[in-house]
């Protein structure tokens, strides 16, 4: 059903106000039984006007009655709107058809997301909504084409990001060789300061803040069979000073292996790990507590596809060598995140906390004595 | 236009009519045009001799390479000279503003040439003899730590509690503000505990001030936006992680058992803590009450002002305030249900066709004016006493 009637066109050509609407707001236009609509963010009158044009008191986008009242629809919108609905539904319908055909999962895969990609109501849901922390009523990530949006929304601005830190923080090739990010890494500290922000990669953080463990949310974008899928975090610190050597090894300050996830449900937070037994802790959370007069440490993390395998393994030194156990366990990197620390008045305290020994005072100025 | 184009181009024209006929007089060294000879004279243009400004050439600039390759080399020891960049500075090198090229590490000097910058030579400091440059693109950097420690303790205590210049002037500014922040912490914590033990009778002082603590924890991030069952979980991490370390300092023999004790300890009690206390919109301690409880209590609210509200009886001034002091006191609400409600019964002329009345009528009514956006004028629009909720 057209959403207005064509002979009244012509009298909306004069009309100063927003054109009268003669909408069954009860029609249901959803393409696919999976798209949740009857619940929306933006409130009922926004997803009305989406799917069934601008309604008689003006557009609910604007908000003072004063613009509401001024509004007038471009001549012919409406109609065009409808051909081009119901084009892009047609299209979608074929998508669906052929998906009833297909067995291949990654052309269904792809299918799925061609079907969806258009709907209107998808690319509203996706735009206005949360996306990090996603409210699953609006932007359900077992759903491919949330997924895929996702990710295009990501390599937009996240993945350049993370990937130009990587690089110029010579995280690789200083810890792994390279990365080919598959996943979204984000991190934040939920720690007793009661600070609640996602940590951009390569800032700087304090030795308060990073007191306890972080929590850290895996994204991931692939078609992979989730529930069966196992992962690893490793924390690595490639800068702890090696003063026999006159150079730098790395140590682990935090592993983690067998981890479930979700699409939706991919948060490992404090809650996580007092709940799911299931995960390994391959080695305890050490915080970091760089030495006066050194360089920022970086303080990289790490996450891992196992590939099915489980990796009961725990280890007891912290001195790490990064690329032989990635080899060793044939992990897969599909995501990698890096904060950096640096000496401050709190990490005494930290050092007090954790029981460990009294941090070496360096020299102020650096010496000129060769590596061996 | 065409006038003034027209007298240009035959302007143009001519001239060049005037410069082919001199060029060809030129061509011949004497010729004879109408009858006019020309002799044409080669006069001297360039100087015999030599002159001071010749013969001025600088010394030598020593240009070139002033290392070997493989040779040893110290921090800052030049490598080569020379003008523009014949070479570019490698790994462990840099150049100076005459492009002067320089280690910045003690190594073994290494001239080389990478295959990201193929026309490019270039000039690097490899850390070990046995190395070569360019270090494979793959393997990790070779670095040189440098920093030495300090040995003498007091040496290195005095080095520890020496501050930047911007650091030691801030340092006073945040002891103070911890000092404030631990202060409020505690008065909160007083509260907190007060209030736990109404709500609690028979809490031990120890776990009152367990549970005081996590509820003050909880509060900041609820603060901080996160939700109640995350931030319960925060603190329980928290505390727990605290425990683990503290047995993992005393170096007890019995550590496991001990901290699945304490552990189980503090669950039951946390337990307890949560099935009977929640928070209130300014994060006080109130007794438990689900989320379904709650709203309920707020539609109850809305049908107490929606009768109070219509009550006629009675002075609409003072039905304001009662309005008023429900709404702002009630402690249960949030802000958005807050301003909804101040928006449905706060609202001091009510929605448009009640009490208006015919203009004409100007002794029963108010007057006020308003800009008619349909019609592009102004409406005068009369009201009698009916409109208004309050006076």
């Amino acid at each position: 059903m057209l959403r207005s009637n064509i002979l009244k066109s012509s009298k909306r050509l004069l009309a100063t106000t927003a054109e009268q609407s003669t909408v069954n707001s009860n029609t249901e236009k959803t393409w696919s039984s999976g798209s949740k609509s009857d619940s929306f963010k933006a409130g009922k009158n926004y997803r009305e006007a989406l799917l069934n044009g601008v309604p008689k008191n003006g557009p609910p986008s604007l908000r003072s009655r004063k613009y509401k009242l001024r509004y007038t629809s471009p001549v012919g919108i409406n109609e065009a709107f409808d051909e081009a609905y119901e084009f892009l539904k047609t299209k979608s319908q074929n998508k669906y058809e052929l998906l009833s055909k297909e067995t291949d999962s990654d052309k269904q895969h792809q299918l799925k997301i061609e079907a969806e990609i258009n709907n209107p109501e998808v690319k509203f849901n996706f735009e206005f909504n949360e996306k990090l922390e996603n409210d699953q009523r609006y932007i359900d990530y077992t759903q491919p084409v949330y997924r895929e949006l996702k990710k295009k929304h990501w390599e937009n601005y996240g993945q350049m990001l993370l990937m130009q830190r990587l690089e110029s923080l010579a995280v690789i090739p200083d810890t792994l060789a390279t990365l080919e990010p598959k996943a979204e890494v984000s991190l934040k500290f939920s720690n007793h300061t009661g600070v609640n922000r996602w940590i951009e990669p390569g800032m700087l953080l304090s030795s308060n803040s990073t007191t306890y463990s972080p929590t850290i949310k895996i994204q991931e974008f692939d078609n992979v069979d989730i529930s069966n899928e196992l992962y690893t975090v490793l924390i690595v610190n490639p800068d702890v000073p090696d003063i026999e050597k006159n150079s730098y090894k790395t140590q682990l300050q935090w592993g983690l292996s067998n981890v479930k996830l979700d699409f939706n449900d991919n948060v490992i937070s404090p809650k996580k790990l007092l709940e799911d037994k299931s995960i390994n802790e391959i080695i305890d959370y050490s915080p970091p507590v760089p030495e006066k007069n050194l360089p920022n440490q970086r303080f990289v993390t790490w996450v891992f596809r196992q590939n099915n395998v489980q990796l009961n393994e725990k280890i007891s030194t912290r001195d790490f060598d990064i690329r032989e156990f990635v080899e060793q366990k044939k992990l897969l990197p599909i995501g990698a995140h890096v904060w950096r620390s640096s000496w401050d008045l709190n990490v005494a305290n930290v050092r007090d906390l954790y029981g460990l020994p009294n941090g070496t005072v360096f020299q102020k100025v650096r010496g000129k004595h060769p590596l061996n | 236009m065409s006038l003034l184009t027209g007298n240009i181009k035959v302007w143009r024209f001519q001239s060049f009519l005037k410069s082919t006929s001199l060029n060809n007089i030129n061509n011949n060294s004497t010729g004879n045009i109408n009858g006019i000879n020309i002799n044409q004279i080669r006069t001297a243009t360039k100087k015999v001799a030599g002159s001071r400004t010749n013969m001025r050439d600088s010394a030598g600039r020593r240009l070139g390479a002033k290392v070997a390759e493989n040779e040893p080399v110290k921090i800052g020891q030049i490598l080569y000279r020379q003008r523009g960049t014949k070479f570019y500075p490698g790994e462990n090198a840099s150049i100076g503003k005459d492009h002067t090229i320089f280690a910045m590490e003690p190594g073994y000097v290494r001239f080389y040439m990478d295959p990201f910058h193929p026309k490019r030579k270039f000039i690097g400091i490899a850390l070990k003899s046995e190395l070569r440059l360019p270090t494979p693109h793959f393997e990790p950097r070779v670095r040189r730590l440098g920093y030495l420690p300090i040995e003498d303790k007091s040496k290195a205590q005095f080095e520890e509690n020496n501050l930047s210049r911007k650091n030691h002037l801030l340092k006073p500014q945040i002891l103070q503000d911890l000092k404030q922040r631990q202060i409020n912490r505690d008065v909160l914590l007083d509260n907190y505990s007060q209030k736990l033990s109404k709500l609690i009778p028979n809490l031990s002082n120890e776990d009152n001030k367990l549970l005081s603590k996590r509820y003050l924890l909880i509060k900041t991030h609820l603060q901080n936006g996160s939700k109640l069952i995350e931030s319960q979980s925060i603190a329980t991490f928290i505390y727990l992680q605290n425990i683990k370390l503290n047995l993992q300092q005393q170096q007890n023999s019995q550590i496991e058992n001990k901290f699945d004790e304490l552990k189980q300890n503090y669950l039951e009690l946390i337990k307890l803590g949560d099935l009977s206390i929640s928070f209130d919109n300014k994060f006080n301690l109130i007794p438990y009450l689900s989320e379904n409880d709650r709203l309920l209590k707020i539609k109850e609210l809305d049908s107490q002002l929606n009768s109070i509200f219509n009550d006629k009886n009675s002075n609409r001034n003072k039905i304001k305030e009662q309005i008023k002091s429900l709404i702002y006191n009630n402690n249960l609400c949030t802000n958005t249900e807050r301003k909804l409600l101040i928006s449905k019964y706060l609202k001091t002329i009510l929605s448009e066709p009640i009490g208006l009345v015919n203009k004409s009528d100007k002794k029963q009514s108010s007057i006020s004016k308003r800009w008619n956006y349909v019609k592009n004028k102004v409406d005068i629009i009369a009201r009698s006493k009916e409109s208004f909720a309050f006076k």
